[in-house]
């Protein structure tokens, strides 16, 4: 819940609303990924960021989406994936086209060399033909389907009332299929914070392989924080100065 | 004994003695070494195609019936399902220590928690036992790799004895660390090349995060936060409800550990189990991505995989949650062996009694070498092939370092507090759910005398750690 976070002092900056944000237009998202052990005041720490910008193609049938994440590992490990995806203008962002990078650097800050992927793909219909570091594969997809990263985009084109949800499969960092996927509106949440009050709107979302998605949206359809239990995307265009770049040993 | 294995034994005879006696000196080099990318000449066998490549997948507190392919209505785990339809399902496979280090150290040394020195968590493996990543590295051309938690002692280490460390992961948040180490196993995977056969671990740290999930979701009962999810959750187990003669550090762990857990009302039970199986979803796509990888790059039909985890989830059995209990919701845990063409497929062994300490001698007889000795277990390859073998009479779990043991046999379980006078009888057979505590019955103090005496007969065989607190408990007196 955005309060909690409020108190846990998670949220500062929270930055002040874009009034010329519009969804359907060209944007660029940085999102803080701060993660809590549940302990409350200890133990937290922005563990990496998320930048997501959509950039339209002079057509109304489709945009391309530009992700970058990168994780922060214990014992200064970093996971990078870097994606490239044209996507339709449908409900859900589908993607159409990508291109997909997966990067590791050691604790020298130099990258691993025999642990790079690269993938570019392209889906006809019910397959999608992959390409993988040099090597071909098919991969089946059925019904309506789209990625979670797409779904930061399509998340701020939906409309802010209550309807029946569709059912659709999330590909996760399009490689993992996870089926039954819905996304409910919550309705508007009040919240006291920083500068003032705001008001956020609430989007939740189920299915399998994954804790709920609660997904918290301004006025101006920006998506500002998306929490999933313990790890939270919190728009901060300085994310990526922000990573701890702990050792870390959390005992367990 | 299986021809195969007999010829591999001869063959590595002499060359697991010397290495043996050099185990010591050799052994703080061997991480160095591997991870530098060193290739070292191999004694034995490098030439040799029969062996298969090793994938171990260690997950973490995963409650042993989470699995859809073993019957699970809550879950969808293709990738398990999947390893359960091509190989063997050990349904009585038991942690030896149902915490999270202490289980660890067995399943990578072979050997009972009290003995490795690890038998409380922030314990390191004391020297003179060489894990399997030395074993192999040190005794075979194979090439071993480890992504993500190890906790002997350190969480993720960048540097395991033994190992190539692949990646780490991040302590407490294997929602965002267990991509690390699938993505880490699939990208080494998919630019491997070479000849030489690889034993991989990728240790995950789901469903462990469910102890987040219980610290943030402490509020009080009569509601969920997902109010379209009440059509969809779990129905509570038969076993719910807990029986009044229990030994007390089970009572106070229950009243102490989670407190706001004894608050709940049904729902937010239900609503605990629904989230506990959807972090099992969650590691099953990450396992899922991995066999992936293997099947693009032809190393499927090559394989020997072996899926575990450290300990069980308490899954409100007992209304328990967490771990370091008897019970068998928390000490029995997954054991799934698959090489496809060569161990049973489909197979459900409901009646083997294992348990992590199989798993190094499992590992070493299809990687064609001796185990390391004083192994407390035995290799289960005849068991995955269909041999006819006699039945291990019993299996053994240590507790709370050394306050707490549980023996497990065909029929029965006997569970003995060192500090407390009741003690714990089950009749496995006529009450799986372990709900009614026979052990004070007249008629089944013969049953609880036998039992004693296996342990203190199984006691005598270990070589514990010195200084190990409590070594005076009754189990290790006679």
């Amino acid at each position: 819940m955005p309060d909690l976070l409020q108190e846990l002092k998670a949220l500062s900056p929270f930055p002040p609303m874009d009034v010329a944000f519009s969804p359907e237009r060209e944007w660029k998202n940085v999102y803080r990924i701060w993660t809590c052990h549940g302990y409350r005041e200890s133990g937290n720490a922005n563990r990496g960021f998320l930048t997501v910008e959509r950039k339209n193609r002079g057509s109304k049938t489709g945009f391309t989406l530009t992700v970058n994440q990168t994780i922060a590992n214990d014992q200064k490990i970093r996971q990078s994936l870097s994606a490239e995806m044209e996507c339709r203008a449908d409900a859900l962002a589908s993607p159409v086209r990508w291109k997909l990078s997966s990067r590791f650097t050691g604790p020298d800050g130099r990258e691993i060399a025999d642990l790079q992927r690269d993938e570019e793909a392209k889906v006809d219909g019910e397959v999608v033909n992959v390409l993988v570091n040099g090597n071909r594969f098919q991969r089946k997809v059925t019904g309506p389907w789209t990625s979670d990263w797409c779904l930061l985009e399509s998340i701020q084109r939906l409309p802010f009332k209550k309807q029946v949800p569709a059912v659709f499969c999330m590909l996760e960092e399009l490689s993992l299929s996870r089926p039954g996927h819905r996304i409910f509106y919550k309705g508007l949440y009040p919240l006291d914070i920083d500068a003032g009050k705001r008001s956020l709107h609430w989007f939740q979302q189920t299915g399998q392989g994954i804790l709920p998605y609660d997904y918290w949206i301004d006025e101006s359809h920006r998506l500002m924080i998306m929490t999933t239990l313990s790890v939270v995307y919190i728009l901060d265009e300085k994310a990526p100065e922000k990573v701890d770049q702990t050792e870390g040993d959390f005992d367990e | 004994m299986k021809g195969k294995t007999m010829n591999a034994r001869k063959r590595n005879k002499t060359t697991a003695a010397i290495n043996r006696r050099e185990f010591i000196k050799i052994s703080a080099g061997v991480g160095l070494m591997v991870g530098s990318g060193t290739v070292r000449t191999m004694p034995t066998a490098a030439k040799e195609t029969s062996r298969p490549n090793i994938l171990l997948i260690v997950t973490d507190q995963q409650h042993i019936d989470t699995i859809s392919a073993g019957g699970c209505p809550h879950t969808q785990t293709p990738a398990m399902d999947r390893l359960a339809r091509s190989g063997v399902t050990f349904r009585n496979s038991y942690s030896t220590n149902p915490v999270c280090s202490p289980a660890r150290s067995s399943i990578f040394t072979g050997r009972m928690s009290t003995e490795t020195g690890v038998y409380i968590n922030g314990k390191r493996i004391r020297p003179d036992i060489p894990n399997i990543g030395q074993w192999l590295s040190g005794n075979t051309d194979y090439e071993t790799f480890y992504a993500g938690k190890w906790h002997i002692p350190r969480t993720h280490p960048i540097q395991i004895e033994g190992f190539r460390v692949l990646t780490t992961g991040i302590g407490g948040h294997g929602i965002l660390g267990d991509t690390s180490t699938s993505r880490a196993c699939e990208n080494y995977l998919r630019n491997r090349s070479g000849s030489r056969p690889f034993f991989m671990v990728a240790a995950f740290l789901q469903p462990h995060d469910i102890c987040e999930w219980l610290r943030l979701n402490t509020f009080a009962s009569g509601r969920i936060p997902y109010d379209h999810l009440k059509g969809a959750l779990p129905e509570l187990p038969d076993n719910f409800q807990y029986g009044s003669s229990e030994p007390g550090y089970l009572k106070r762990t229950r009243e102490t550990r989670d407190p706001a857990v004894g608050k709940w009302d049904a729902l937010q039970w239900r609503y605990y189990l629904w989230s506990y199986y959807r972090h099992v979803e969650m590691v099953d796509g990450e396992i899922g991505r991995i066999l992936q990888a293997l099947d693009d790059r032809g190393y499927g039909k090559n394989t020997l995989i072996v899926l575990t985890s450290d300990h069980g989830e308490g899954l409100a059995r007992h209304q328990n949650v967490r771990k370091s209990l008897p019970y068998d919701e928390v000490a029995r845990v997954p054991l799934i062996i698959s090489w496809p063409d060569h161990t049973l497929q489909n197979k459900m062994d409901g009646s083997s009694l294992v348990s992590g300490v199989d798993i190094v001698p499992t590992v070493c007889d299809y990687a064609g070498v001796l185990p390391p000795k004083n192994m407390r277990g035995r290799s289960l390859r005849p068991l995955l092939e269909g041999k006819t073998v006699s039945p291990q009479p019993y299996v053994v779990s240590e507790m709370l370092g050394d306050r707490a043991r549980m023996i497990r046999t065909e029929r029965y379980k006997y569970v003995s507090y060192r500090d407390d006078p009741v003690d714990m009888l089950f009749d496995m057979l006529d009450d799986p759910g372990e709900t009614k505590n026979i052990a004070g019955e007249p008629s089944h103090q013969a049953a609880v005398e036998k039992h004693r005496g296996m342990l203190i007969e199984w006691e005598k065989q270990l070589d514990v750690v010195p200084n190990l607190p409590g070594a005076n408990a009754w189990w290790r007196k006679s």
